[in-house]
């Protein structure tokens, strides 16, 4: 039975639900993380070998949400021979069964409609199985504790998924903005794992299949209900959804292993490398400050965020200067990495030539100084302030939306009242907490240069030791 | 030299497209058009405004004008206020003004909290009735543009480069044939002045519809017609283009840039629309094929899974203006129909077999027909996943209106009606009415283009595995290297991307290797 016009007319019932709760964030500037507002229709239970249980009723019949939220990621690749293996598992995980052993439907997913994606990242591996009707919830939850708990590693599949990552890494090689994003991690990272690729070197995916008794090692110690949290949104009922969870869940055994990151040494000298394109292109630039781990308690985080929202967006004098009036830059955009350990504040920009690049970057650098020294007007601050708070409430119009928000904090804090706690904390940023960020983090750890041709050389001789890379 | 197929299109073409009376859709054509959504509970409003004009209305040697003008209205500011004044006041709504411009339409959308809604119209307002047309927002917004043309050949962008192509064979020396951007000559040749002018005979009020949905104060519809009272009231006569010809077998065109990878597209114009059952026997046929997000699509299967080339592909029974393909993605108003098969990019050696393959698969669903089974896996999988599809209010705005422009109903109810009623049978009776083995075009964007096109003309494939996933498909390989492709030496033409980029109006520069 298809009921899109009553699907239809939820979606903003939803989201004046979710906007409702997040109202009451407080609203004082410069005093500190207030109290912890919540969505107060999330609610979060506990299984007895650690699984974490979200649900978020919504009042969208018929539609559900139902994600798995992994606390591994290429950040936890840091014992050799594991290197590759978070990608590699979110694949096998996504396999369509074509005959199942288990007596499950492997056309369940493609018979009900469903739209499942999954991704891999950096901090978190987080699949999501969108679908229509709660008839379908415990087919759903069973295929889904199935696929993560009796993930097996066929020695002929790894071998075709390697096949398959090798061929998928071609494609952000072959973009020079992604290009660009990847050197300069690597560039700024010396040992920790933010500095290699998410979906591991060329060589390290076409040796997954040599090394599956480390991934076998990897999985068992992360893919572990104390390590994982779910998320269903949407039409679900709290206790039907627990008791579907004890019933296909409630076997699994916790591994309480805790993986040691090595941390990134401090601060030393700006780091720069050169990428010689090999067909015309735009140059560009790319330079990365370091960053504090993401937090919904601490305002560092926060604060550089709003920074590089005042600082470098189209509204910013920088953008007006460089793109707008000079004309020397064509685009300039920055971001903060949200990541569990400390990452990048990365500011972009490119230029019609190569020529415009030092001009470009040492106005950015300039404005780096400048905002370590004095910032920040206070109508900007505001300004930037209410555009991340509405892009945030905009960004969860609908179920589907806000269920991915939800889980992308969940990724970062493993906790499902972060979302709430992250309005009040940005409301509490004020003037003081920005200008102590970017006291303490404006430095910059490395500049990526992306150019056609072959590399002249570097633009700013001081800047520290040149490194050249051909893609 | 180009096939007979195409030189007969192109003739056709040269006798120019006939100019047609206004859109039904509005009692008086002269008048501001309105879609209205309302919603009494929910925190949002979505706007739109579908503008029925789009780059076929460029004029020749001008390609990339209608682009250029509805960008500096977008990002110039307003007489009053500078873009810098403007994004400073978007910064706190937490939004921004998205264009999109097609071919025969465009739209200017945003979605902001109903309290925003007076500061993001306050905006829309002022840049549109009374533009700044600064010459240093022009240049810089023209220099945007041109470098985005040049940015398709750098790489990762040549699905997007190959589509574009494909647009320019299918309707070749029509309007409808060129790139929304233009070409590197067409635009560089723009001037304020002719920006200027473009805004004053086609940004009017018979050719303007806005939408809103969601939580918007009553009133609000009036206070935009009375503000839009500002505008003239006219319409530009719609373009009635000649309808594309058929390919008389495979017409290919391959644009060589210096890349690793290929990206592939074939397609072929098609005269079901979604008022027919058949466009939803495509759209199964499509689905089958390579429906977004399908792990069991044909395309994902037998490359990604089977062979590891590449991330498999898409096909579909649309329109497929750049960027908002898939039904999933309300986009502008086309009058045409395209079957489409677009081969996620893959590296440069395997792209020759995925030709062959897809134009197997092409002739297989004519011959064989798809099994009751998959069939039915296939339509359920459609009809269930209906509901999920475009549910944001600009999702659903932009449907609406993309719908009664073309004075159609809207495509997922018709879709939930139709799909249920269709059988086996009618999917392999649209596939042979429609679809031919022998009559696609092909477009590729490849760094070896003698090399693609001798793959393509040899008798049987090159003998070598496509993939090295390491499964058994030896059988089928072995089978898709032996089918035949229709396809004349002649038929086949080899460019340079950049020329293509560059050429002056669109066409196709060609150079016989």
């Amino acid at each position: 039975m298809i009921r899109l016009r009553s699907r239809r007319a939820a979606a903003s019932a939803l989201a004046a639900a979710i906007l409702l709760t997040l109202a009451g964030a407080p609203v004082a500037r410069g005093v500190g993380p207030g109290p912890s507002p919540t969505l107060a229709a999330i609610q979060v239970d506990r299984l007895e070998n650690g699984l974490t249980v979200v649900s978020l009723a919504l009042p969208d019949p018929d539609f559900i949400v139902f994600a798995t939220i992994i606390r591994a990621g290429a950040r936890n690749e840091t014992e050799p021979g594991t290197e590759g293996f978070a990608r590699l598992i979110e694949h096998l995980a996504a396999k369509e069964p074509r005959q199942s052993p288990r007596g499950l439907d492997p056309d369940l997913a493609i018979r009900i409609g469903a739209k499942v994606t999954g991704f891999a990242g950096a901090d978190a591996t987080i699949r999501t199985i969108v679908f229509g009707g709660r008839e379908n919830l415990e087919d759903v939850v069973r295929g889904e504790a199935d696929r993560i708990i009796n993930l097996e590693f066929d020695p002929e599949t790894v071998r075709r998924e390697a096949a398959v990552l090798a061929a998928e890494s071609e494609t952000p090689a072959a973009d020079p903005d992604g290009r660009l994003v990847e050197v300069l991690r690597r560039t700024a990272f010396a040992s920790h794992p933010y500095g290699r690729p998410e979906l591991g070197t060329r060589d390290e995916i076409l040796s997954l299949p040599d090394r599956i008794a480390a991934g076998q090692l990897f999985k068992k110690r992360l893919y572990t209900p104390d390590n994982v949290i779910l998320l269903a949104a949407g039409d679900v009922v709290r206790e039907r959804l627990l008791a579907l969870v004890r019933r296909h869940y409630g076997g699994w055994e916790k591994s309480n292993f805790e993986i040691v990151v090595p941390p990134e040494p401090g601060a030393d000298e700006p780091r720069r490398v050169r990428v010689a394109w090999p067909i015309p292109t735009r140059a560009r630039l790319a330079i990365g400050f370091r960053a504090p781990a993401f937090s919904d308690r601490e305002p560092d985080h926060a604060a550089l965020d709003l920074l590089a929202a005042a600082a470098f967006s189209p509204s910013s004098p920088l953008f007006e200067r460089l793109v707008r009036r000079d004309r020397k830059a064509l685009t300039l955009d920055a971001f903060v990495d949200d990541r569990r350990d400390p990452g990048l504040l990365i500011v972009r920009a490119s230029a019609a030539t190569e020529a415009d690049l030092p001009v470009i970057e040492k106005a950015i650098l300039d404005e780096a100084e400048h905002l370590r020294a004095d910032f920040i007007t206070v109508p900007a601050l505001l300004a930037a302030r209410a555009g991340r708070r509405h892009a945030r409430l905009l960004a969860m119009e609908t179920t589907e939306e806000t269920a991915a928000v939800l889980a992308g904090i969940i990724g970062l804090t493993g906790d499902p009242e972060s979302l709430g706690r992250l309005s009040g904390l940005y409301e509490s940023v004020g003037v003081a907490e920005i200008r102590e960020a970017a006291r303490r983090f404006l430095q910059p750890a490395a500049t990526a240069i992306l150019a056609p041709g072959e590399p002249p050389a570097p633009a700013v001789p001081d800047a520290g030791a040149a490194k050249e890379d051909r893609p | 030299m180009m096939g007979r197929g195409t030189a007969a299109v192109l003739a056709l073409a040269l006798l120019g497209s006939i100019l047609a009376g206004p859109g039904c859709r509005r009692d008086d054509p002269k008048a501001l058009g309105f879609e209205l959504l309302p919603s009494d509970e929910g925190p949002f409003v979505a706007i739109r405004l579908l503008v029925e004009v789009g780059s076929a209305f460029d004029p020749p040697g001008k390609e990339g004008l209608c682009r250029l003008a509805w960008s500096v209205l977008a990002g110039g500011g307003s007489r009053v206020r500078s873009a810098a004044e403007i994004a400073a006041a978007l910064a706190p709504l937490g939004t921004e003004i998205r264009l999109d411009v097609g071919k025969e339409a465009s739209a200017f959308s945003a979605t902001v909290r109903r309290e925003d809604l007076d500061a993001l119209y306050a905006v829309l307002r002022e840049t549109l009735l009374d533009p700044g047309f600064r010459e240093g927002d022009f240049e810089r917004l023209k220099a945007e543009q041109i470098d985005g043309l040049r940015e398709s050949l750098a790489g990762g962008r040549d699905e997007r480069l190959a589509g574009d192509i494909l647009g320019g064979m299918i309707h070749a020396g029509q309007p409808y044939g060129r790139a929304e951007a233009g070409t590197l000559v067409s635009a560089g040749s723009i001037t304020l002045d002719e920006v200027r002018d473009f805004y004053r005979e086609h940004f009017v009020r018979g050719n303007l519809t806005f939408g809103l949905a969601g939580s918007y104060p009553a009133g609000f519809p009036d206070r935009i017609r009375k503000d839009f009272l500002a505008l003239p009231a006219s319409f530009t006569p719609r373009l009635v283009p000649q309808a594309p010809g058929r390919p008389r077998g495979i017409e290919a065109v391959l644009a060589e840039r210096p890349a690793e990878t290929s990206a592939v597209i074939l397609g072929v114009p098609i005269s079901a629309t979604p008022d027919d059952d058949d466009f939803f026997a495509l759209w199964i046929a499509a689905a089958h094929l390579g429906e977004p997000g399908l792990a069991s699509a044909r395309m994902v299967q037998a490359m990604r899974d089977d062979r590891g080339l590449g991330r498999g592909g898409t096909a579909a029974a649309e329109s497929f203006c750049p960027g908002l393909e898939g039904l999933s993605s309300p986009g502008l108003p086309l009058r045409f129909q395209y079957f489409t098969v677009r081969f996620h990019p893959v590296n440069d050696a395997a792209a020759p077999f995925l030709v062959r393959w897809a134009v197997r698969e092409l002739g297989l669903m004519a011959e064989e027909g798809l099994t009751e089974e998959r069939f039915v896996l296939i339509r359920e999988h459609l009809i269930h996943s209906l509901g999920l599809r475009g549910r944001s209010l600009g999702d659903r705005l932009a449907r609406r209106m993309e719908a009664r422009a073309l004075g159609r109903a809207d495509l997922l109810d018709e879709a939930a009606r139709i799909l249920p009623r269709l059988s086996v049978g009618d999917i392999r009776a649209a596939v042979r009415k429609y679809l031919s083995p022998n009559a696609l075009f092909l477009a590729a964007v490849t760094k070896d283009a003698v090399a693609f096109r001798d793959a393509l003309t040899a008798a049987t494939a090159p003998p070598e595995r496509p993939g090295n996933a390491g499964l058994d498909t030896s059988a089928e390989d072995e089978a898709v290297r032996a089918y035949p492709l229709l396809l004349r030496p002649d038929g086949v033409r080899i460019i340079s991307a950049e020329e293509w980029i560059r050429a002056i109006d669109g066409r196709i520069a060609i150079q016989v290797q």
